[in-house]
């Protein structure tokens, strides 16, 4: 497999990590969205970087529901192919 | 669509913009909206914009523009004027006739073109045509709109976005191999997404609902849905961009300017990204005059051709998205282009 579900996780931290902006804090999967000084915005733009590198589009509701970087990952996960 | 190759290409040949002279800064709207300056900024990117003075319509700042478009043209000649605008001065006639006239062109074909923030790009393409096809051999094409109008004073998320002015090209007959020349376009649309980003009052669905010749206050001001308006601009602008890049046999790395209708920088930025340019090729100037709608792309133009943002032989992208929901894109090797005031 190219991208094990391990490197799921990766990229999306990256990919939040990408649209946060600089920072203090890093992000980790753990990180609580809340605590990033995302605004409704950065959502958006995460939601659009997300569909970018793995070719699925995440509802822009659950997106908005989302708590942790990890529920964005789960959320990722959820649209993936089988096989990746 | 396809590349204009065989007929006749349409170049760009001339270049003017105009913006009224009152400036509204962030650190007023903030005041009346009761928010902060670094609020508006954060979300939009844009200082401050312009404002017409009271009297002043969409076809004066039109009329101003074509006016530096032609000069800098070297000529004060056009065989058709196209004016693209979503707030003409009248609903009945199109502005374009009185714009034609008041810059000395009367009798030429002139007409209004709606596309909204696409605008532009739709009259560009639409003059290439009718280059292309014998009708004229050189065109004013302006964009023009005045949105300050109709922005409800107290709407702290769409008011700071808007501003007004005109920018303008001339383009004349000429071959596909040149400097200039518009080789390529990509137009498109999703009318099922109408009411994304609409004016509701003032046009044949408010007067078939029975309400009668009474204006009412409601329906008067433009109504977005913001979150939506985002996804879809960076989707349309991004596949748009791709399209036209394609029928040239480009790619986003040969991209040097974007210039992009400047709506919102973090949808310029979210195109970027989407097409994997880095940020600089950007061409912004929505800091210092805000969203213009139609006439957000020339007026882009002229500030980076005035400043050396653009150059002679650059590989320029122009994409556009607006309500209709539209959107378009060309491209276009920059050509020399005299400076006539901005």
């Amino acid at each position: 497999m190219d991208s094990p579900m391990g490197n799921v996780e990766q990229r999306v931290v990256r990919v939040v990590a990408d649209w946060c902006g600089p920072q203090d804090t890093d992000v980790t999967a753990q990180s609580r969205l809340a605590d990033l000084g995302l605004d409704s915005l950065t959502l958006l733009e995460v939601s659009l970087g997300l569909q970018k590198e793995f070719g699925v589009a995440v509802d822009d509701e659950q997106m908005a529901e989302a708590v942790t970087v990890a529920e964005l990952v789960g959320l990722v996960k959820e649209r993936l192919p089988a096989d990746e | 669509m396809s590349t204009v190759d065989s007929a006749a290409a349409a170049v760009v040949c001339g270049l003017g913009a105009y913006v009224p002279e009152r400036v509204v800064t962030n650190a007023e709207l903030a005041g009346e909206l009761n928010v902060t300056e670094e609020w508006i900024h954060r979300r939009t990117g844009i200082h401050r914009r312009h404002v017409s003075a009271l009297g002043q319509t969409t076809s004066d700042l039109a009329v101003e523009a074509g006016a530096r478009a032609l000069s800098s043209a070297g000529t004060g000649l056009a065989d058709a004027l196209l004016l693209a605008t979503s707030t003409p001065d009248y609903q009945i006639p199109a502005s374009a006739p009185a714009v034609a006239a008041r810059l000395g062109l009367s009798g030429v074909a002139a007409f209004d073109i709606n596309a909204v923030c696409s605008g532009f790009v739709y009259a560009l393409a639409v003059g290439a045509g009718m280059i292309a096809g014998g009708l004229a051999e050189r065109i004013l094409v302006i964009g023009a709109d005045q949105f300050s109008g109709l922005l409800r004073p107290d709407d702290e998320v769409i008011r700071p976005l808007f501003g007004d002015g005109a920018g303008a090209v001339v383009l004349r007959s000429g071959r596909a191999d040149e400097q200039g020349a518009l080789t390529a376009f990509d137009l498109g649309s999703e009318g099922e997404l109408d009411e994304l980003l609409y004016l509701p009052g003032g046009g044949a669905r408010q007067r078939a609902s029975g309400t009668g010749p009474q204006r009412q206050a409601e329906g008067y001001y433009l109504e977005m849905d913001g979150r939506a308006v985002f996804v879809n601009a960076v989707r349309r602008m991004a596949e748009s961009s791709r399209r036209v890049l394609e029928r040239v046999g480009r790619t986003s790395c040969d991209v040097d300017r974007v210039v992009g209708h400047q709506a919102n920088v973090r949808v310029l930025r979210a195109v970027a990204d989407q097409l994997d340019l880095p940020e600089e090729r950007l061409v912004l100037n929505l800091d210092v005059v805000g969203n213009t709608s139609a006439a957000s792309i020339p007026l882009a133009l002229a500030h980076a051709n005035a400043d050396g943002r653009l150059e002679p032989g650059r590989f320029v992208l122009l994409t556009a998205f607006g309500a209709g929901l539209t959107w378009g894109s060309a491209v276009l090797e920059w050509p020399s282009i005299k400076e006539v005031g901005a």
